[in-house]
């Protein structure tokens, strides 16, 4: 058979096993590695031919189903690794085999209104003693292990502006300076917007201090990793394969200190835990939820501390992971995610049953969202 | 349809051509002509009817310019009506937005600008087609009597698209009698396999750099980054359109036809009379064929022979959209192979062949400022950034950063565009003819699976040409 001959026979052996193994396998619903739904095979009708509704559905539902689907997505990722390209998505590759998200310069206007709120907010409830901890992300604090040639905006001088124009109504914590002296260590992850357990342990030291109680040393705690292949929203994102991520969490060993009661209201309705630690995600993509499961409205976490003390947090996902060193001070703790609910605060919480109010948020929280602002209605 | 996408090449392909080699020869017309309405209709399911329409008209203008053979004017009439309906379509369904607002600008009108979608492949079936008619009356080609086989011709699905422009001339014997061979199969699937290649690795790739650069206000480009985008966007089109070819002629391999090759290294190129000889080449031939020989060619001497040129360029541009600044850029285009005609190919002679190249890669370039931009306000803009004339210094931190991040991919695509590349595979092939035979294969079908990784990841998959 010459080359030719063979070329034809290779080809049509290609084409047809792949088109007839995609056409009989078993079609899943949902793909874990992309997180939504499948296509599912779109309806036929001469309305969904005229307006390709049906092709564009066929194209999706092929795509989709491809047989070996995420083997061929993770064979190109892998070989685009080969052309040098340190970049997908807005996601970079450092130095240091690391992901970051390329956050675009923050907004002046959204800024503006999340101070606006904090200020009314300030003024709406005089007695509150309100603190504010900005977190900033790895492309910050890894800055000079970007790709040659990237620069990005100084997230410090952004989180000190802030700070310096709220500081009439909130007393801003400084954990940055915290987080990047211990840069050399695990303290965000490296396929994930997040910082990792250690990395909110170093901001839970400085925000220990602002509100006036001794923090706890590291080393009474047990670490225990709950999860060695945690492969976050950078990695789903772009794709570019990296050493996955490892999870862990802190206890404070031979200490009696727990968590009582976890209630957790999700705009519907209320149900109760008894625990902050949801395992059954350790199981699926999204690992990091095992911290308080997935994002609700309002949380509400009761404790055995003996000193009658509340927190009220106003946060975005980086709390979740803090949350487990803050539980060993406050005997309930009040979390609420502006992002997820219509209602105003006051329909959720009291302010004034609260000792402490802290506003705990990331850098892209402040600077592209403006959810912060409805705090001053 | 498209060609580089998982529905044509794992669902309708295998099909397709699995009922085409497994009936008899005398039904296969019939199966590429359902295969091609099919093909037609999945991208374009309501105006497929115009595409019908064209080619009831065409099909029975020629029966009676057949017909009435010695009537010569009937012949003129029916060729008139040919070309008139073609033609007309095209003013309709592509310029017609287009002749209404320049009305309204030159004469100050309020007409209300229609805004009619455009049928995929209207400008190469219309092409395609007017070719047979034009080509019957001045008797270069025999009638076409039966239905089938002329609707075959229309529809072939290879090129109904985005070409290369097949003359019926071209295909005039295979499609009446076409051999199919296992070999040909084989030939076939190497060329689709390059064209598939040239577009989902090199085109697409580069393309995403001329995507960034281009999403930025071109008043804040320093003149490397305007560079370095105008340059991705030359190497992205070259290899888009000539990948499509590749792969519409692979595809007619496999069917038994031979489509006339539409792209020859244009980028190597030592002039451009010489680059349009390079550069789509079976529109450039129909241009020359049916409007600037008719026109009197360079038969009437040198002022009547710029003029033929001028018109032939300005039209040239004009096919490739609805816009002044395609007229522009054949017209920009035209000036220059005046040029060249008159005295400036003589100099470009005298000059060292890597000048020669230069010269025309640069002007060229310039010619895709042109092509891109539609409002010729952001064609100005985009040469004052080219030239500095943003005052931003000539290149800044992100400019490196680019540079870095397609180096490789920039290096790859001057490889594949030169003819360097085709001559080392003749040299190999000469030297070890029994390893290029099988390692040919190999290679092909590795390509093969990684461009589907390519498709199945698709987040970029823009086809430029499709605008025609």
């Amino acid at each position: 058979m010459n080359g030719k001959k063979l070329l034809a026979v290779l080809f049509s052996v290609v084409l047809v096993s792949l088109a007839v193994i995609t056409a009989f396998s078993k079609k899943s619903s949902f793909s874990e590695e992309e997180n939504r739904n499948l296509a599912t095979f779109p309806s036929f009708s001469l309305s969904a031919i005229g307006d390709k509704s049906f092709m564009n559905g066929f194209d999706s539902y092929i795509s989709d189903h491809f047989f070996g689907r995420n083997f061929w997505v993770n064979l190109k990722s892998n070989l685009e690794l080969l052309t040098l390209k340190k970049e997908n998505n807005s996601i970079l590759l450092t130095s240091r085999d690391s992901l970051v998200e390329d956050l675009e310069e923050p907004e002046e206007r959204k800024i503006g209104l999340n101070i606006s709120g904090i200020e009314s907010f300030a003024k709406n409830n005089p007695d509150a003693k309100i603190y504010m901890a900005i977190a900033p992300t790895a492309l910050d604090i890894y800055s000079d292990t970007l790709p040659y040639g990237k620069s990005t905006w100084s997230q410090k001088a952004v989180i000190d502006d802030f700070y310096s124009k709220i500081s009439k109504s909130a007393y801003g914590i400084d954990i940055y300076t915290s987080l990047y002296s211990n840069r050399d260590q695990y303290i965000y992850y490296n396929t994930d917007h997040h910082w990792t357990t250690l990395g909110a342990y170093y901001a839970y030291t400085q925000i220990a201090t602002a509100l006036d109680f001794k923090p706890y040393d590291k080393s009474p705690f047990d670490v225990e990793h709950a999860s060695y292949d945690f492969k976050g929203t950078y990695s789903s994102k772009s794709k570019i394969p990296v050493t996955a991520d490892t999870i862990d969490i802190y206890s404070l060993a031979s200490s009696d200190l727990k968590v009582t009661e976890v209630i957790v209201n999700d705009g519907k309705e209320e149900k109760s835990y008894d625990s902050i630690y949801f395992r059954e995600w350790l199981g699926k993509k999204d690992k990091y939820s095992v911290f308080l499961g997935q994002v609700q409205p309002e949380i509400t976490v009761k404790t055995n501390v003996q000193n009658n003390r509340k927190l009220l947090i106003f946060k975005d996902s980086y709390a979740h992971s803090l949350l487990p060193f803050l539980a060993l001070h406050y005997s309930e703790i009040k979390l609420i995610d502006l992002r997820y609910t219509n209602q105003n605060y006051r329909d959720l919480a009291n302010v004034s049953d609260y000792n402490d109010v802290l506003l705990l948020y990331n850098i892209d929280s402040i600077a592209h969202s403006f959810e912060i602002a409805t705090l001053g209605d | 349809m498209v060609f580089s996408s998982l529905t044509f090449m794992y669902i309708y392909l295998p099909i397709i051509l699995g009922i085409y080699f497994l009936v008899p020869k005398v039904l296969r017309n019939s199966v590429m002509f359902i295969a091609g309405l099919l093909f037609y209709a999945w991208g374009e399911p309501v105006y497929l009817w115009i595409m019908i329409l064209s080619t009831i008209i065409d099909y029975t203008a020629g029966l009676f310019m057949h017909k009435y053979d010695d009537k010569p004017a009937i012949r003129r009439l029916c060729l008139l009506v040919s070309i008139l309906m073609n033609v007309g379509l095209l003013s309709v369904f592509k310029y017609s937005g287009f002749f209404v607002s320049t009305i309204n600008s030159v004469i100050g009108t309020s007409i209300p600008v229609p805004n009619v979608s455009l049928p995929i492949g209207i400008s190469f079936y219309t092409f395609q087609s007017m070719s047979y008619t034009i080509d019957l009356y001045m008797r270069n080609i025999s009638v076409q009597k039966n239905p089938v086989t002329f609707a075959t011709y229309v529809t072939l699905f290879p090129q109904i698209v985005a070409g290369p422009i097949v003359r019926y001339s071209d295909v005039q014997n295979e499609i009446n009698h076409r051999t199919i061979s296992i070999d040909m199969v084989g030939e076939g699937v190497a060329i689709f396999i390059k064209g598939l290649a040239k577009k989902v690795l090199l085109a697409n790739n580069i393309g995403a750099l001329w995507a960034t650069v281009k999403a930025q206000e071109i008043s804040s480009l320093p003149a490397a980054t305007a560079w370095l985008g105008i340059l991705a966007f030359t190497f992205q089109i070259y290899f888009d359109f000539s990948g499509y070819s590749d792969m519409a002629i692979g595809l007619g391999k496999m069917l038994g036809f031979n489509f006339p090759e539409n792209f020859n290294f244009p980028y190597v190129s030592k002039s451009i009379s010489e680059f349009w000889r390079r550069w789509h080449m079976t529109l450039g031939s129909w241009f020359k064929s049916y409007v600037y020989i008719p026109l009197g060619g360079n038969r009437k001497g040198l002022g009547r022979t710029a003029f033929n040129l001028f018109i032939t360029w300005m039209l040239t541009g004009f096919w490739h959209g609805a816009s002044w600044n395609f007229v522009i850029w054949g017209a920009y285009f035209g000036v220059i192979i005046i040029l060249e005609r008159l005295f400036l190919g003589n100099w470009l002679k005298k000059i060292p062949a890597v000048l020669q190249v230069a010269y025309s890669f640069i002007l060229v370039v310039f010619g895709w400022v042109l092509f891109e931009f539609d409002e010729l306000s952001n064609v100005f803009l985009y040469f004052k950034a080219m030239f500095g004339g943003n005052a931003l210094g000539f290149a800044n931190a992100d400019t490196l950063y680019y540079l870095l991040s397609y180096i490789l991919v920039f290096a790859i695509c001057i490889f594949f565009s030169s003819d360097i590349c085709q001559k080392l595979a003749l040299k190999i092939k000469a030297k070890f003819p029994k390893v290029w035979e099988y390692a040919t294969p190999a290679v092909c079908i590795i390509v093969l699976l990684i461009c589907t990784a390519y498709l199945v990841d698709a987040t970029y998959n823009p086809f430029l040409y499709f605008r025609f």
